[in-house]
């Protein structure tokens, strides 16, 4: 294709403003969640004195508790109790210490002894462990919190069992995901073929609840969730009615609530894909399975069904990938132990103030769903399946 | 073409001119639910009215960080806030919050101690503790320990997410005296206690994160008991419904109105602190939300029956006063600790 | 038998996709605080609810003014993007066009989080032009898409006539490939109108009281109490979405029969 000048410099010229807000609004802020999640600079440039005193060596000695002493009382009032806080995030009591230390450091002898003699708590080899990794301007403790991953004294690593919360964190999102995939596969499929293969009547009906549903706000369709699945809600109530049952059961704020919100949220997401692939198979093949002896069901399984499978494949990977982000549903469905990464995110930003662990663990969820992407564009390569399938915007 | 992008670029940007002008209502923002209800009957609505101004409301969840944004960003949106008294002390020593010249506050005679901080005005005083629907439980429990008696009352029992409040509530209830509490819990082994105690009913725990949802649960009877806050309990009793509130080891802590620090209303908000603080509207709060009043003189305008439901006088004999400063050392790791427990 | 299984599990599954919402808007018209059926008789007080008490008005405003700038900017910034992109080669498309849609598969939260702290850096906290900031880059992906989708759809014949008769390449684009796409900016401002209006996660990271939108009062409301004013408003958002169905209807048939 030759390319006149103007032509590419007409091309530049519409480029350059998409290309300029997509790198300020998204791909910067994104970078600096990366940046965040090693940054320390909100400690270290704090103690410019200890920070210098342990680039040279690890010992902790009088001029160590003297840089630590000048640097505390270099200080304002409020950033002692913001670094106290940021300490305190690591070992429990160390706002506190940090703060009377600060508070006082103009009468503490600037030794260690001195240190130990106002608290005995400077004695301890972990506070000094927790200040001097601290003071370095590039942390990895969010990474070690987030997999459970310890630095050993000796320099070794170890996991700690029992500390591996995020990863089992994970684990569960992984599990919710699964299980919201497998249902509405299995809830979608019939929905996507009455849509590719019903008397048009049936296609029409069908097709506009689907779409209907796709273009519902998830906030509005869980909110309808949330009112059915109350204790003294409709459904229990219906549920009495019909003698099923004589107590309500519980039905929201655990994992069925979660489970059956997100398959009907999601429910479009794994339909449109499959009516995609589904229109594309002939009808005549089916019929020549039937007029060759095979009866309905055996021509369904071993004609139709492995045909449609790519549109399962594609329905299902969607729906897993956008299930591994959800946060409004299982927020406002499930219980405490039902709550997916994107929980854990938002609460250490909005009740933690950590963003070290948000960035981390928005990272960690980054990965994931980057690397399922891209494992899904192999297999696609892999199978032979190139032809992606439309994007849902055009089956609308 | 060209011309309708001019166009569209022209009202892009009237449209955020238009909202960068003039001044804005003062910002309240609350715990929500029927709490809210009340304070804006008996504070906002009237404070309003009287100064002829207008005000929005919106809800706070906890924590510091929109506050803390606020100060970062220079962009305070909110002019008053209600926080735990934890959030109030790491906000004030950080200088999140405005610091309160006491010498101008007319009323601080009238108002306890602990309502008294550096950068807010204690203003309700809340119960928690043991409740349960008194219908159906059979034998009314008699102490914190019957809580964990799973023989006597099987079923589901219900508690606050995360470890505030549960951990004193368990070591009680294991016979810890409240004067010792936060020595116990200050070791090692005190904070192993407390989840030895919660792992003897965990298998039947439920928690929520709403004071709205463990009346719910109760009145319905998902759960056999549940830890609570005092005032939900009394206005569930008062449309009707079987609840009791145990007056025995309740935890009594205070919420603190503050100022986020640089709000442009500020003038306004010190003079709300002065009104919020009043005996005769705290009155008028608590008998709307039988929470505590800071004011000593309030008790006196209420009604005896009234009065009876606070967390004050002989209901908090055998209470607890909630560490602030514990919480605030160590919150980070038995959170942690917390997470884990519940996840495994 | 294998009719039966067929029509039973397309009945549940149909049920199981429009009975939610159908069963539980219509309680946006029942006379009692309770959400729950028989209906005690029909009212419009809740929606009285909703056009007077404080929050929910101010924050349709809010969102209405958001999801309009938003249209305003992502059509500017992805229609653009989709024109630039068409006329580059076919590497250049490639790698513009992953960059452009991108943001559609990144994890809300993680926009968030990302977007909360970048913009509190630039000095843009929270309000408007936050969220119409974070909101285009959720809408420039669709309007990015369905501009594309347009252009490559013409035919590349009336191109090729064109060409013929000398035209030059950016010429014979801006007189003859963008008229006949213009229905492809229509939807993506549709898309980007919708995508904004019903946006909950990111806006909750970025949003402040003044700037607070529909779903985000709808959100918080939720975890407080349910009341009969939240399922007046899940119904309001469910006929925005019904309208824009309808609009997006009538602009495909306009294009079917344009092209």
């Amino acid at each position: 294709m030759q390319k006149a000048p103007s032509t590419l410099l007409a091309a530049i010229t519409l480029l350059v403003l998409p290309v300029a807000v997509y790198i300020a609004l998204y791909l910067l802020p994104l970078i600096s969640i990366g940046g965040l999640s090693v940054d320390n600079g909100a400690l270290s440039t704090r103690f410019p004195a200890l920070s210098a005193h342990f680039s040279d060596s690890a010992e902790v000695d009088d001029p160590a508790a003297a840089a630590l002493l000048s640097d505390l009382q270099a200080m304002a009032k409020k950033d002692r109790a913001e670094v106290g806080r940021m300490f305190n995030q690591e070992l429990g009591g160390m706002r506190s210490l940090i703060i009377d230390t600060g508070n006082e450091a103009d009468e503490i002898v600037p030794t260690v002894a001195g240190l130990t003699a106002f608290d005995p708590r400077w004695g301890d080899p972990a506070i000094w462990d927790v200040v001097r990794r601290n003071v370095e301007p590039i942390t990895w403790r969010h990474f070690q919190k987030a997999t459970g991953v310890k630095p050993g004294a000796d320099g070794g690593y170890s996991i700690a069992p029992g500390d591996d919360i995020y990863l089992r964190i994970l684990l569960r999102t992984f599990v919710i995901g699964l299980q919201v995939t497998l249902l509405t596969l299995l809830i979608g499929y019939p929905l996507a073929y009455a849509v590719a293969t019903g008397s048009s009547r049936v296609q029409a009906i069908v097709l506009m609840a689907v779409l209907l549903s796709f273009w519902t706000s998830i906030l509005v369709r869980t909110t309808a969730w949330v009112v059915l699945l109350q204790t003294n809600g409709l459904l229990n109530g219906f549920l009495i009615w019909l003698n099923l049952i004589t107590e309500p059961l519980q039905l929201i704020f655990n994992r069925f609530g979660t489970v059956v919100a997100m398959t009907h949220v999601l429910l479009p997401f794994a339909i449109l894909p499959m009516i995609n692939v589904m229109r594309t198979i002939p009808p005549a093949q089916a019929q020549a399975s039937r007029s060759l002896g095979a009866g309905p069901i055996e021509t369904f399984l071993r004609v139709y069904f492995p045909q449609s499978l790519r549109g399962v494949a594609v329905g299902g990977g969607t729906v897993f990938i956008l299930a591994l982000g959800f946060y409004v549903t299982p927020a406002l469905t499930g219980g405490p132990g039902d709550q997916m990464l994107s929980y854990y995110i938002a609460d250490f930003v909005r009740k933690g103030l950590n963003w070290g662990m948000a960035s981390v663990l928005s990272l960690l969820l980054l990965v994931c769903v980057v690397g399922l992407l891209v494992t899904g564009a192999l297999l696609r390569r892999a199978f032979g399946w190139n032809k992606a399938a439309k994007p849902e915007a055009e089956a609308a | 073409m060209v011309r309708h992008l001019k166009l569209a670029a022209v009202s892009a940007v009237a449209l955020f001119a238009a909202q960068a002008a003039g001044a804005r209502d003062l910002v309240i923002a609350g715990w929500g639910g029927n709490y809210q209800d009340a304070q804006r009957d008996a504070y906002f609505q009237p404070f309003a009215t009287e100064k002829g101004i207008k005000f929005t409301e919106t809800t706070y969840l906890g924590g510091l960080a929109e506050v803390k944004t606020m100060a970062d960003t220079g962009d305070v949106t909110w002019d008053l806030v209600i926080v735990e008294g934890a959030d109030l002390q790491v906000g004030c020593d950080e200088g999140l919050f405005e610091e309160i010249d006491w010498d101008a506050v007319p009323l601080k005679d009238q108002l306890v101690k602990d309502a008294i901080q550096p950068c807010g005005v204690g203003n309700v005083v809340i119960g928690t503790g043991l409740a349960y629907n008194k219908d159906t439980i059979g034998e009314a429990p008699a102490n914190l320990g019957d809580f964990f008696n799973t023989e006597k009352w099987p079923g589901k029992r219900a508690m606050r997410t995360g470890p505030k409040f549960n951990l004193e509530l368990a070591l009680m209830a294991d016979g810890v005296k409240p004067e010792e509490i936060y020595t116990v819990m200050n070791t090692p082994e005190g904070i192993d206690r407390a989840f030895a105690k919660l792992d003897t009913i965990k298998k039947d725990l439920q928690f929520w994160d709403a004071g709205a949802q463990p009346v719910e649960w109760l009145a319905a009877n998902n759960v056999v008991m549940t830890f609570s806050y005092n005032a939900r309990i009394t206005a569930a009793k008062r449309e009707g419904k079987p609840l009791e509130f145990l007056w025995v080891n309740p935890i009594y802590s205070i919420d603190a109105w503050a100022i986020p620090a640089n709000s442009p209303n500020k003038e306004l908000a010190f003079e709300f602190l002065n009104y919020a603080n009043d005996a005769a509207r705290q009155a008028e709060f608590s008998k709307k939300m039988p929470y505590g009043p800071t004011n000593i003189e309030t008790p006196a305008l209420m009604s005896p029956e009234d009065a009876a439901e606070l967390p004050a006088g002989k209901n908090i004999e055998t209470g607890l006063f909630f560490s602030d400063a514990f919480w605030i050392d160590h919150n980070d790791a038995i959170s942690e600790r917390w997470n884990n427990w519940v996840t495994q | 038998m294998s009719r039966i299984i067929y029509w039973s599990s397309l009945v549940f599954a149909f049920f199981f996709l429009v009975a939610p919402l159908l069963i539980v808007l219509p309680l946006a018209f029942n006379d009692s605080s309770f959400l729950t059926y028989p209906m005690d008789g029909f009212t419009f007080r809740w929606f009285e609810v909703f056009f007077t008490a404080p929050p929910w008005l101010a924050s349709l405003m809010n969102s209405l003014k958001v999801a309009l700038g938003t249209m305003i900017v992502a059509l500017l910034v992805g229609g653009m993007a989709a024109m630039g992109t068409m006329l580059m080669g076919k590497w250049g498309q490639l790698v513009l066009s992953a960059l452009f849609v991108s943001p559609i598969v990144i994890p809300s939260v993680v926009l968030g989080v990302a977007m909360a702290y970048a913009f509190g850096r630039m000095g843009v906290g929270g309000g408007y032009l936050s969220l119409v900031m974070a909101h285009t880059i959720l809408a420039a992906p669709l309007v990015f898409l369905s501009v594309m989708t347009s252009l490559k759809g013409l035919d590349p014949e009336l191109d090729r006539a064109a060409a013929s008769m000398g035209a030059s390449r950016w010429y014979r684009f801006q007189t003859v490939t963008l008229p006949l796409a213009m229905p492809g900016f229509a939807t993506g401002a549709l898309f980007a109108f919708i995508t904004s209006f019903d946006e909950v996660v990111v806006a909750l990271f970025l949003a402040s009281p003044q700037s607070q939108t529909l779903p985000i009062t709808l959100f918080s409301s939720l975890r407080d109490r349910l009341e009969p004013t939240i399922v007046v408003v899940a119904l309001l958002l469910s006929i925005v979405s019904c309208l824009f169905i309808i609009a997006l209807n009538r602009l495909q048939k306009r294009g079917e029969t344009r092209n």
